[in-house]
This record gives structure tokens, C-alpha cells and sequence, in this order.
């Protein structure tokens, strides 16, 4: 179970990491053509516009990858709490009930602590 | 399926190992002791006499440990019949064989901290006293080992003083060109200035740290300790001397046989040089002296941790007078 929740952790981190990583190359790697296109007279207006909406764009697309892959990572802990919980209860035995004492017993414990 | 698990999981923590610790996670792997496979803590190491009950009368005295390299389990040492190193040292020498787990991609001076704690553990719980250690390094396993011995000669543990024979197979003492490779790669895309080409080197760099120390061989926490680990090609090592009690054997092999492929090429992944132990001033290391080295030709670096003619030498060695 600790190793699955490692496998899961590595998962979730490489998914989290990748996207933050992938969302900065995309705007870096439309910066440069946006640039341009802002100094051309006339559609410096507009481009900064798409620019603006590309990059709001592409930040939802991740951000919501990055939400998918926490709730996917949180539903796998709850059901890895679960199974083990589950397996926790199988393997514990069962609840001992205190037996009842005789009165012949009860008579004889005072006198076994007197031993 | 369990052996193939756990070789992943070995590989998984040589190649991000230092990160899989960092963030506490459940695939890093914890140093331990392992007898036929079966990890047990120090106190329970001497029940591995108990495995071969025709092999020994009373408990040993002598250990023999085996250390595995970057990337691989104590697995890398079992020849296709199930015997290792060790336990046909166990055989021939009455040696109690032992192997060793750790995550290969922490810092080679940090293992080798481990190990000195943890062979200190085993001394002390070891049902008699121990006379002997014989420590036998496979790739980076021969590195750690080094690194154990340096930490235990300053803080002065015990069981140093009973190591007199360490075997280091194709160990790469001064360091492994493809890590060198590596670096010079990642430091050239990030210079480009492409958020791709930066992307790429980003990645390339997100290799363990315990990869990284095989760029020069670092032993020691100076060697990394307030440097970039990223920075090109800086060899920042501080020489270990080579302890005079202890006789160290060298085996090199080469997948070659025309000695100038092989000096320059060795096994592919560390050349001759490195597993030989030639330093000079520029390597910032110890020289080994030679008298114990000894050259295999047309043979892989994999291989030498379970092949007959290395058992063969290793045998050898151990018959010979100390």
C-alpha cells in the first residue's frame, strides 16, 4: 500500500509538474510572434487582445488538468484508505465479549489473589 | 512479478531517487541488509549461517557484502543457478554472505554515511565478534563503499579496522564519461535559450543526484556541498586517501579486445582509466596502486557482476596471504 501511494504521489507530481512546465513553454513560445505582431501599427490593439485571451486560455486548459489530476489523486487515496481499512477489519479478530463469571468463580478470584 | 518490481523500483530510484526521498515518498528504498534476498535488520543478519548449515559448524566470523551499482538491486549479482559472489565465498571460504539494498540515487557520500551506521549495527549485534569484512562494490556500489570506509575513518567506528580486503568491479573511480556527456547536453540546451531547449534540459537535469556524483566520482559532502550541481563540467572532488590496511583489488573489464578501443572505450560506460584507478593531479583522487588490477577483455559491464572468471579471480585474491 505504501508503494502504491508512492506510484500515485510520482504520478500526480509528474502530471502537476509537466503541465506547469508545458503551460510556461507555450506562453514563453508564443511571446515572440505576439511581440511581433504588437509593434506592427494598427494591430497592436487587437493582437494584445488575442494575446491576452490566448493566455487565459491556455492557463485554464492547465489549471484544469492540474484540478483533474488532484481529484483523481485524492479518489485514489480514498479508495486505498478504504481497501485498507477493509482488510484492517478481515485481518483483526473478533471483538472479544467478556465471559460471564460463574458466582462460583467470583466466590473463588478473592481468594486465588490471597494465594 | 515481485523480482521484476523490485528491479523497476531499483532502477525508479537510481534515476530520481534523491527526489522520491525528499518528498518521503513509498518507492524510495531504505538501506538494508538482505540474506538470500529477504531484507533483515542487523540483529538478524547472523541467522544467514543458518542458510547453509553443511557450510559452517559454529557462527562466522568472516562477512562478505555485497554492494550493487546505479540503477539495480542486489539482484544484478545472482548468476542464473541463484549463487552469488558471496555465497560461493560462503562455500569456498566459510564467509557469512550478506547483500546490500539502497537507493542508488542519493549522494554517494550520504550511502556511504548509511552504510558506516550500518555496518556498526551489524558489528555490534553480530553474535560473536567479527574478524572480517570483505566488501565487494559492483559500478557506484564500489564508490559507496569508498565512501563508507571515509566516513568510518572519521568518526572512527569499529568495524573498519576488520576490512582488509575491498573488491571493486568496474568502479568508476574518476568518474563516467556519459554522465560528463550528460551534463555538457544539458548545460549547452539550457545556454540556447529556447523554452523547448530549456524545457529538454530541465528534464535532463531532474536525474538523481546520486547520477550526478558519477560525473567525477564524488565521495565525499565537500565534493558537492555549496556547488551547483548543474554547473559545467566542474570536478570539485577532494581526494580520499586510500586506507594502507585495507587491499584493494581492482576488476576492469573492457568490450574490446584491441588495447586502444579498450583504454579509451572500456565497457562502454566506464572507461579503463576510471575502473583502474589511474589518477593523476587533474582527477583531484587518489591513485590506486596497480598491483591489484586486473584487465578483463570482451565483457560488459552488467556481466561483471556475475561471471565465472571474475568469481575465479576474486578467489584468487582471497586465497592470498594478507
Amino acid at each position: 500500500m505504501k508503494r502504491l501511494r508512492g506510484m500515485k504521489s510520482l504520478v500526480t507530481d509528474a502530471v502537476d509538474k509537466g503541465s506547469q512546465a508545458v503551460e510556461r513553454v507555450q506562453i514563453e513560445t508564443a511571446k515572440i510572434p505576439f511581440d511581433l505582431l504588437e509593434k506592427v501599427p494598427g494591430i497592436k490593439v487587437p493582437a494584445s487582445g488575442v494575446r491576452r485571451i490566448y493566455n487565459m486560455s491556455v492557463s485554464n486548459v492547465h489549471s484544469m488538468i492540474r484540478l483533474v489530476n488532484h481529484v483523481a489523486g485524492e479518489t485514489f487515496d480514498a479508495m486505498v484508505d478504504s481497501v485498507q481499512s477493509g482488510l484492517g477489519t478481515a485481518a483483526a479478530p473478533p471483538a472479544e465479549t467478556p465471559k460471564a463469571k460463574t458466582g462460583d468463580e467470583a466466590a473463588k478470584e478473592p481468594a486465588k489473589k490471597a494465594k | 512479478m515481485g523480482r521484476n518490481l523490485e528491479l523497476a523500483i531499483g532502477a525508479l530510484n537510481g534515476a530520481v531517487g534523491d527526489y522520491l526521498e525528499r518528498t518521503n515518498n513509498g518507492l524510495a528504498t531504505a538501506m538494508q541488509l538482505l540474506v538470500n534476498g529477504k531484507p533483515v535488520a542487523p540483529a538478524e543478519a547472523s541467522r544467514s549461517w543458518q542458510t547453509a548449515p553443511d557450510v559452517y559448524t559454529e557462527v562466522p566470523r568472516r562477512l562478505v557484502i555485497l554492494v550493487h551499482g546505479l540503477m539495480s538491486t542486489e539482484d544484478v549479482f545472482r548468476f542464473p543457478d541463484g549463487e552469488t559472489y558471496a555465497s560461493m565465498l560462503a562455500r569456498d571460504f566459510g564467509f557469512a554472505p550478506l547483500e546490500l539494498r539502497y537507493n542508488s540515487g542519493r549522494r554517494i557520500s550520504e550511502n556511504g554515511r548509511s552504510l558506516d551506521e550500518l555496518f556498526t549495527s551489524l558489528d555490534q549485534a553480530w553474535p560473536v565478534p567479527l574478524d572480517e569484512f570483505v566488501l565487494i562494490g559492483h559500478s557506484m556500489g564500489g564508490l559507496v563503499i569508498r565512501g563508507a570506509t571515509h566516513a568510518a575513518a572519521e568518526r572512527e567506528s569499529g568495524w573498519l579496522s576488520k576490512v582488509r580486503r575491498a573488491f571493486y568491479l568496474g568502479a568508476p573511480h574518476l568518474g563516467a564519461p556519459l554522465e560528463r556527456f550528460g551534463n555538457a547536453v544539458s548545460w549547452a540546451l539550457h545556454k540556447v535559450g529556447h523554452p523547448v531547449t530549456r524545457l529538454i534540459a530541465d528534464i535532463v537535469n531532474l536525474r538523481s543526484v546520486g547520477v550526478k556524483d558519477l560525473r567525477y566520482g564524488n565521495l565525499r559532502r565537500e565534493d558537492w556541498e555549496g556547488h551547483d550541481a548543474d554547473a559545467l563540467l566542474q570536478n570539485t572532488r577532494h581526494p580520499v586517501p586510500l586506507l594502507p590496511h585495507i587491499r584493494h583489488h581492482l576488476i576492469v573489464v573492457s568490450l574490446f579486445t584491441d588495447v586502444e578501443s579498450a583504454i579509451l572505450l572500456g565497457d562502454a560506460l566506464v572507461p579503463v582509466r576510471s575502473a583502474a584507478g589511474r589518477a593523476k593531479a587533474v582527477d583531484r583522487a587518489s591513485p590506486f596502486p596497480q598491483e591489484h588490477v586486473r584487465i578483463l577483455p570482451k565483457m560488459s559491464h552488467l556481466r561483471l557482476a556475475h561471471d565465472p572468471n571474475v568469481y575465479a579471480q576474486i578467489r584468487a585474491w582471497c586465497e592470498e596471504p594478507l
